[in-house]
C-alpha cells in the first residue's frame, strides 16, 4: 500500500506540506548567518554598480539608493499605510472566515466515508478552477469594493483548509480510534481527545497555506478590479512609470508577506508546542 | 504499518459491490448539475444563464471558434513557462543543494522573492518585457520556479547518506553522481514541486491575461463579463475547471509512469524486509 500512497496526488500534496515544514532554507540565519548578509550585500552592490554605470538599463531597474530614498518617502506617506491596512483587513477576514467555515466542514466530511466519496468529484473540480477566474463573477455580483476582495479570499482560502481538515481526520491513528472504542469513550470524548488533537497539525499546515493564498488573492483582486490595497498601488506605480516607487512598494509587500508568514508560524508553535511535529522542525522560516 | 509509514487510511465504504462503487462518486455531481440546470432555467436572472446554454457555449465558443485564438495560446504560455521553471528549478536546485555556502548566501534573496505574493511580480515582469507573450512566460516561469527549486534542494539535502558514501567508495565521478544518483533520487520530490507549480501556472496565466493581454482564456472571460456575455463567462470558468482537472490527471499518469521504478524499488525493499 505504501508505494501507491506515494503516488497518490493527495498524499503528494501532503508530502509537500511536510517538505515545506522542514523548511529547506530556514536555517540560513543560524549556521553561517554572515553568509546570508554577505550574499544580500553583494547582490545590492552589484545592482547599484550595474545601474549607476549603465550596465543595466536604469529605465528597467533604478539604482538601489534611488529606491531607498523613495522607500523612505512612501513610508512617511499615510496613503501607503491605508493601503496596507486594507490589504491586511482583506487577508485576515478571508483567512478567519474561511477557517471558521472550512475546518468544521472538513472534519465532518472526513469523518463520514459516504460524504467524502460523494463530494470528492465536486471538490476536485471546484478547486481546479484557479481562484482568479472568479474575479469577473464576483465583480458582477458584489461590485468593485472591498467585499468582493474578501469573498474571493474566503473562497480561495477555503480549499486548502477544507482538504487539510479532511486528511487530518482520515489520518487519525486507527489504533487510537480502536482504543477509544474499546474503552467505550463516547462519541464526543473521542472527538475531543482523539480526533481533534491529531487533526490540529494538519489544520495548522492548512492555515499556513491558506494564509499565503488569501494574500495572493487579495492582491490579485485589488490589481484586476482596482479595489483599494497594496496591489492597486503597485499596479498604479507601474502604469504611471514611477519605477522607484514600484520597487519600493514591492519591497514593502515582501516584508509584509514575510512578517505574516512569521506571525502564523509563531502562533502555530505556541498552540502546537505539545505536538511532535514541532520538535522535528529544523529552523524557523523567516 | 500504515501508521508508522504515515499513510492516510481511507476507511472503506460501508457497502460493497460494483454498483455502489460507481454510483457513490456520481450521484451528487449529477444531482448538483440537474439542480443547477433546473434552477437556472426557471429563475431567469441575467447573471446565471441556463446551464444548457453555458454548456453549448463551452463547445461552440471555447472549444470551437476561440480554441485556436485564445485557448491554445494560453496553454502554450503555460507550457513554456513551466518548462523553463522546471529546467531552472532542477538545475539551480542541484547546485544549491550541493553547495552549502552558495545556498546560504542566496537563500535570503530567494526567500524574499518567494514570499512576495505572485501577482505583484506582474508589474515587474511588465517593466522588463512589456505586455507580450514573453512577459507572461517569464512571469509563469518566475512564479513556478520556487516550489520546484525548494523541493529539489530539500531532496538533495535529504539524500540517503549510504548512497553518498557508496558513491565516494566507488569513486563515481561528479557528473555521474549528479545524473545517475542525485537526480533520480530527487525525482519523487521534484514531481511534488512540479505539481504545485502546475496550479500556480494556471493561476498566473489567467491573471496575467486578465490584466494585460489581447487574447487568452483570462482575457476572454473578463471581456465576456464586461459585455454581459454571461454564457461565455461561465463557459470559460467551466473550461478552466475541466482543464485543471484533466491536466492534474495527465500529470498523475506521467508521474506514475516516470516514477514506476521508484515504486518498484520500494516494493522490493519492503519484500526484503
Amino acid at each position: 500500500m505504501t508505494k501507491l500512497a506515494e503516488l497518490d496526488p493527495e498524499v503528494g500534496q501532503r508530502r509537500l506540506a511536510v517538505a515545506e515544514r522542514r523548511n529547506v532554507l530556514g536555517s540560513w540565519w543560524r549556521k553561517g548567518s554572515a553568509d546570508g548578509f554577505i550574499g544580500v550585500l553583494i547582490a545590492l552592490c552589484v545592482w547599484e554598480l550595474a545601474t549607476q554605470t549603465g550596465l543595466l538599463p536604469s529605465q528597467y531597474l533604478p539604482p538601489v539608493t534611488t529606491i531607498a530614498v523613495e522607500l523612505y518617502e512612501i513610508l512617511t506617506d499615510p496613503s501607503l499605510w491605508v493601503a496596507i491596512g486594507w490589504t491586511l483587513w482583506g487577508w485576515a477576514l478571508g483567512l478567519v472566515i474561511a477557517t471558521l467555515v472550512a475546518v468544521p466542514l472538513g472534519i465532518f466530511v472526513g469523518l463520514s466515508v459516504f460524504s467524502y466519496a460523494s463530494l470528492k468529484p465536486i471538490i476536485e473540480t471546484l478547486r481546479s478552477i484557479p481562484s482568479v477566474a472568479w474575479i469577473p463573477v464576483i465583480v458582477l455580483i458584489s461590485g468593485v469594493n472591498l467585499n468582493s476582495v474578501v469573498y474571493l479570499a474566503i473562497y480561495a482560502a477555503f480549499w486548502p483548509l477544507f482538504i487539510q481538515a479532511i486528511y487530518g481526520v482520515q489520518d487519525v491513528n486507527p489504533v487510537a480510534r480502536s482504543t477509544a472504542n474499546v474503552f467505550k469513550l463516547g462519541r464526543v470524548s473521542t472527538f475531543w481527545h482523539v480526533i481533534l488533537p491529531s487533526t490540529t497539525p494538519y489544520i495548522a499546515t492548512g492555515i499556513r497555506i491558506a494564509s499565503t493564498i488569501s494574500l495572493l488573492v487579495v492582491v490579485a483582486t485589488s490589481m484586476v478590479i482596482g479595489a483599494p490595497g497594496l496591489g492597486m498601488l503597485i499596479s498604479l506605480a507601474q502604469s504611471g512609470g514611477a519605477l522607484p516607487k514600484m520597487y519600493a512598494l514591492l519591497f514593502v509587500m515582501g516584508v509584509l508577506a514575510l512578517g505574516l508568514n512569521y506571525v502564523i508560524l509563531m502562533v502555530e508553535r505556541k498552540l502546537l508546542h505539545w505536538h511532535s511535529s514541532q520538535h522535528t522542525r529544523k529552523g524557523i522560516s523567516p | 504499518m500504515n501508521v508508522l509509514n504515515g499513510e492516510r487510511t481511507i476507511p472503506r465504504l460501508p457497502w460493497k459491490g460494483a454498483l455502489a462503487k460507481v454510483f457513490t462518486p456520481l450521484w451528487l455531481p449529477l444531482l448538483t448539475l440537474i439542480l443547477i440546470a433546473v434552477i437556472t432555467r426557471s429563475i431567469n436572472v441575467l447573471y446565471f444563464p441556463p446551464l444548457t446554454e453555458v454548456i453549448g457555449n463551452l463547445f461552440s465558443t471555447w472549444l470551437g471558434s476561440k480554441l485556436f485564438s485564445d485557448v491554445i495560446p494560453s496553454l502554450i504560455r503555460m507550457a513554456a513557462g513551466l518548462a523553463i521553471a522546471i529546467v531552472i528549478g532542477i538545475g539551480l536546485g542541484l547546485v544549491m543543494g550541493m553547495g552549502a555556502r552558495f545556498r546560504r548566501m542566496t537563500s535570503p534573496i530567494i526567500e524574499f522573492i518567494r514570499g512576495l505574493p505572485a501577482p505583484t511580480l506582474l508589474p515587474f515582469a511588465m517593466v522588463l518585457f512589456g505586455i507580450g507573450d514573453s512577459m507572461k512566460i517569464f512571469l509563469i516561469a518566475l512564479v513556478c520556479v520556487f516550489p520546484i527549486l525548494l523541493n529539489t534542494i530539500d531532496a538533495v539535502l535529504s539524500m540517503n547518506p549510504t548512497l553518498r558514501m557508496t558513491c565516494s567508495a566507488y569513486s563515481i565521478g561528479k557528473f555521474d553522481r549528479v545524473i545517475r544518483v542525485m537526480l533520480p533520487g530527487a525525482m519523487p520530490q521534484i514531481f511534488a514541486g512540479i505539481r504545485t507549480a502546475f496550479a500556480l501556472a494556471l493561476i498566473m496565466v489567467v491573471f496575467s491575461e486578465m490584466l494585460s493581454s489581447t487574447d487568452g482564456i483570462g482575457h476572454l472571460i473578463l471581456i465576456a463579463q464586461r459585455n454581459y456575455d454571461m454564457a461565455t463567462m461561465w463557459g470559460g470558468i467551466m473550461l478552466l475547471g475541466i482543464l485543471g482537472y484533466v491536466l492534474s490527471i495527465l500529470f498523475a499518469l506521467t508521474e506514475k509512469y516516470v516514477l514506476s521504478w521508484h515504486r518498484r524499488s520500494k516494493e522490493s525493499r519492503l519484500a526484503n524486509v
